[in-house]
């Protein structure tokens, strides 16, 4: 799980491809992979054979043509293809299902995306590809910078922020990247006459004191040391607690968010939790770092395709 | 009868008469004009008996369907708050293109003006103190009184009426410059209707709204004439009677149809800025004559009392106490601000193309509410500060005869004899201007959604308001005026209930097909892209075909 040997590039023939591949440099350097794919997902179906006609000395497929592009693209753009195995794929057909399919087939472990990718609308398929693919997912925007430098981790003390915590730690010692957590909290449901000022600030002060006891018990299970990583509490007072990390990442100067992804399956589809989902979003230009539980995703994904 | 069907959508025809004497929806047009010429028969031929009649109808609305008034009013404002800070929000009036045809300002201007009224004038001093003598639930003319009587003039002329407002005005300007469907209230039911919005339910839907803006229209035309004859009497001491009041409907009711005559961009274009500059310098007189700085500290306590009992006070229907306070004002307040809907509503849906849902619905809330806020502490709170320092006896006039109060008020301060003239002269060019506008927006629920209806329908309805106005003070002065706006407000509340499912199905739509054309536009770029590749790849074969046939 915290490998990074085989690196996977999705790109949408956008100006976003520069952005990504420019950022895959970057990952190459620090994270030294075997392999690095650069795919693309032709929606053949949406092509209006017109369009095809249009060019009738054509004599060459249209994945081969844009393959030649994007290996045009790489080629200028990509600089260690000498140090790593490189290669250009474009295939047909629904892009999430190809994705994840080849992600799935090749044991992809690490798949950088750009949160606006795609044409089915808002994010669409980041959305769906990071419910059901197995491989760690990084989602940067157009203004990303290449560098990693404090990493914050969302902290609940599941098996999700454990898995989460120890993909930072291994950032860390490929960057040397600072690690950081964050742990958001709720206040319990009360009624009047029990809620006032008083007793929700005493209330407060209660469930922060369990936080840090919790977080203790968490980091000696993980035998680390919780004075050197510092878990910052605040209070999530309107259930979105997406913004409240996407704050915080802000005010600390966090350059990337790593959260540990719960999935739970709906009838037949996998729906990613909705923390994940709005850091996601292309509003937000932090770097979100989503770590699935490869195991339980690809149980989930056999029984899908069964 | 107008074809509703056939619509350009760019250039607006559906919304310009083509008529030059009568241009009207027959079957909305002529049933509107019978229910309102059998009324006007029945008050005048029963006479005085009508005003029993009256007033059971008002009581029994008023007991039965008094929670569900406070309910719905309850519902269409946190139905409009929800339009705009929900994904809806976000969609344009006019569509996406669409840019604001009134800078920021002049928006806030016109609503400002879209809450003044010959209402605001009637009732800004006469409310307030007649809460403080008799509050609903404190010692009269105590300081709770005081407290309560502005926090709940503040809710009669709050949030809610402008919910009211918003929410008509939203609907109408969604499905005219949206849709491009002509401006009407059946065209909101376009959604659940479909093309049955041409036929008979369409026509009971547009009467309806006709008969209900024509009584909520009459009430506020009669509530205007009580308050301009109670000044000539006190300023003149000509006799305060039906009589006098009739006579000034007529000569009154007769300046409006010349106004009418001279057209929207003459008469009352003038006339409503000449409102407007009066309006702002005797509120601006008041503000500075009377006492300044508790009208300042009120202004600012009502808003924050107003904040804070507000779940309280919106929700209130007198359950444990059963008396009639509430029916005789909150009641009649939201049925009153329910069948003027259409008026205001329409007014503002014109005003607001290229606005976003979102800055639609808080602009109208907030922009007239406040300005409203503070006319009721100038007004309402300079005669509270006289009331509870006992410097002067407003109440007295208020029991008396409550469209006086606003004269007494003035007399209070200096230059009363200027001010009051004054104060007659802004109800009466108010009077004109309601008149004028009002006919305007019958006329057009009357001709099938045109703006521009002939000049003779114009002064038709015009006379018409006039008259309704005049028999209901024949058949039972201020409480057959309130009866009018009750009975036709309690029908029309259930309409807009209706209205509000329409409106969300047709957001809904609007909303999906918005994504649909973003997604479009992406899909569109990537085959672009594509196509660009496509065509370089070709061009070079191109180029290397016929290279390679010179070289042969």
């Amino acid at each position: 799980m915290y490998q990074f040997d085989d690196i996977l590039i999705c790109l949408d023939l956008s100006e976003m491809d520069d952005s990504l591949i420019r950022y895959s440099n970057f990952l190459v350097e620090k994270f030294k992979p075997k392999t690095v794919t650069f795919l693309h997902v032709i929606k053949s179906y949406e092509i209006p054979p017109e369009m095809i006609a249009a060019f009738p000395h054509l004599d060459q497929p249209l994945t081969e043509i844009v393959k030649e592009e994007l290996q045009e693209k790489t080629d200028a753009i990509f600089l260690h293809k000498n140090k790593v195995k490189t290669q250009v794929k474009v295939l047909e057909g629904s892009t999430t299902d190809n994705i994840v399919r080849y992600a799935r087939e090749n044991n992809i472990t690490f798949t950088l995306m750009g949160k606006k990718i795609g044409y089915e609308g808002r994010g669409g398929i980041v959305r769906k590809v990071i419910s059901i693919i197995p491989s760690t997912v990084l989602l940067i925007s157009e203004t990303t910078q290449p560098r990693i430098e404090h990493v914050m981790v969302r902290m609940d003390f599941s098996k999700m922020s454990a898995l989460a915590l120890k993909m930072a730690l291994r950032l860390g010692e490929l960057t040397g990247a600072k690690i950081s957590c964050h742990h958001a909290y709720k206040l319990p449901l009360k009624y009047f006459p029990v809620s006032s000022p008083e007793n929700d600030k005493k209330l407060m002060t209660h469930v922060e004191k369990h936080g840090r006891k919790e977080y203790q018990k968490f980091m000696k299970k993980l035998g680390l040391d919780d004075e050197k990583i510092q878990c910052a509490n605040s209070l999530d007072p309107e259930n979105d607690e997406a913004h409240i990390l996407y704050k915080q990442a802000l005010t600390i100067n966090a350059d990337m968010i790593v959260i540990g992804s719960k999935i739970k399956s709906e009838l037949a589809d996998i729906i990613i939790d909705s923390t994940s989902e709005k850091l996601a979003s292309a509003e937000k230009n932090i770097p979100v770092l989503i770590i699935k539980d490869r195991k339980q995703t690809i149980g989930f994904l056999k029984a899908l395709f069964k | 009868m107008t074809d509703n069907s056939k619509i350009e959508p760019e250039n607006e025809t559906h919304l310009k008469s083509s008529k030059k004497y009568f241009d009207v929806d027959a079957p909305v047009f002529w049933p509107s004009a019978a229910v309102i010429v059998i009324f006007i028969a029945i008050t005048l031929i029963v006479g005085e008996p009508m005003d029993q009649v009256f007033s059971s109808i008002q009581s029994n609305i008023s007991n039965f369907g008094g929670w569900f008034f406070v309910l719905s009013v309850n519902i269409f404002l946190f139905f409009v708050l929800y339009i705009a800070f929900s994904k809806y929000g976000k969609i344009r009036l006019g569509g996406s293109k669409s840019k604001p045809e009134f800078s920021t300002v002049a928006w806030f201007a016109m609503l400002f003006s879209a809450g003044m009224g010959i209402g605001i004038l009637f009732w800004s001093v006469g409310e307030p103190i007649n809460h403080f003598i008799n509050p609903p639930d404190a010692e009269p003319r105590s300081v709770e009184a005081a407290r309560q009587s502005m926090e709940i003039t503040f809710l009669h002329w709050g949030l809610h009426a402008w919910g009211i407002y918003a929410l008509v005005g939203m609907a109408l300007a969604f499905f005219t410059f949206n849709k491009k469907l002509p401006l009407t209230i059946s065209s909101v039911f376009y959604p659940l209707l479909g093309e049955k919005v041409n036929g008979p339910w369409g026509k009971v839907i547009n009467v309806l709204a006709v008969v209900a803006t024509l009584f909520g229209l009459a009430t506020s035309l009669g509530l205007g004439v009580q308050q301009v004859s109670a000044g000539l009497a006190h300023l003149f001491n000509l006799p305060d009677t039906i009589t006098t009041q009739v006579i000034l409907i007529t000569v009154i009711t007769l300046a409006a149809t010349g106004s009418v005559v001279a057209g929207l961009s003459g008469g009352v274009k003038r006339l409503s800025q000449l409102n407007m500059i009066l309006g702002a310098v005797f509120l601006a007189f008041m503000l500075v004559v009377g006492p300044t700085l508790f009208i300042m500290d009120s202004f600012i306590q009502n808003i924050g009392g107003y904040i804070q009992n507000f779940f309280e006070l919106s929700s209130w229907t007198e359950t444990y106490k059963q008396s009639d306070w509430q029916s005789d004002w909150t009641v009649f307040y939201w049925a009153w601000w329910v069948s003027w809907s259409p008026f205001v509503g329409m007014f503002i849906a014109r005003i607001s193309r290229g606005r976003t849902l979102k800055e639609f619905v808080l602009g109208v809330l907030i922009v007239p509410t406040l300005l409203t806020f503070l006319w009721l502490s100038t007004f309402g709170g300079s005669a509270m500060y006289l009331e509870l320092n006992s410097l002067a006896d407003i109440a007295s006039a208020v029991t008396g005869n409550i469209a006086t109060s606003l004269y007494v008020l003035l007399e209070q301060f200096p230059l009363s004899a200027v001010t009051s003239v004054v104060g007659v002269v802004l109800v009466t060019s108010f009077f004109v201007t309601s008149s004028d506008s009002g006919s305007l927006v019958v006329d057009s629920l009357t001709a099938g959604g045109k703006l521009d209806a002939p000049v003779p329908q114009r002064i038709f309805w015009a006379l018409t308001e006039g008259a309704v106005a005049a028999v209901l003070l024949i058949g039972g002065g201020l409480g057959a005026l309130q009866t009018a706006a009750i009975s036709t407000g309690l029908p029309f509340a259930v309409l807009l209930i209706i209205l509000m499912w329409s409106l969300l199905k047709g957001l809904k739509k609007e909303h999906t097909g918005m994504m649909e054309t973003r997604m479009e536009a992406e899909r569109k770029q990537y085959l672009e892209t594509l196509a660009k590749m496509m065509q370089k790849r070709e061009q070079a074969k191109v180029s290397d075909q016929s290279k390679k046939k010179t070289e042969q």
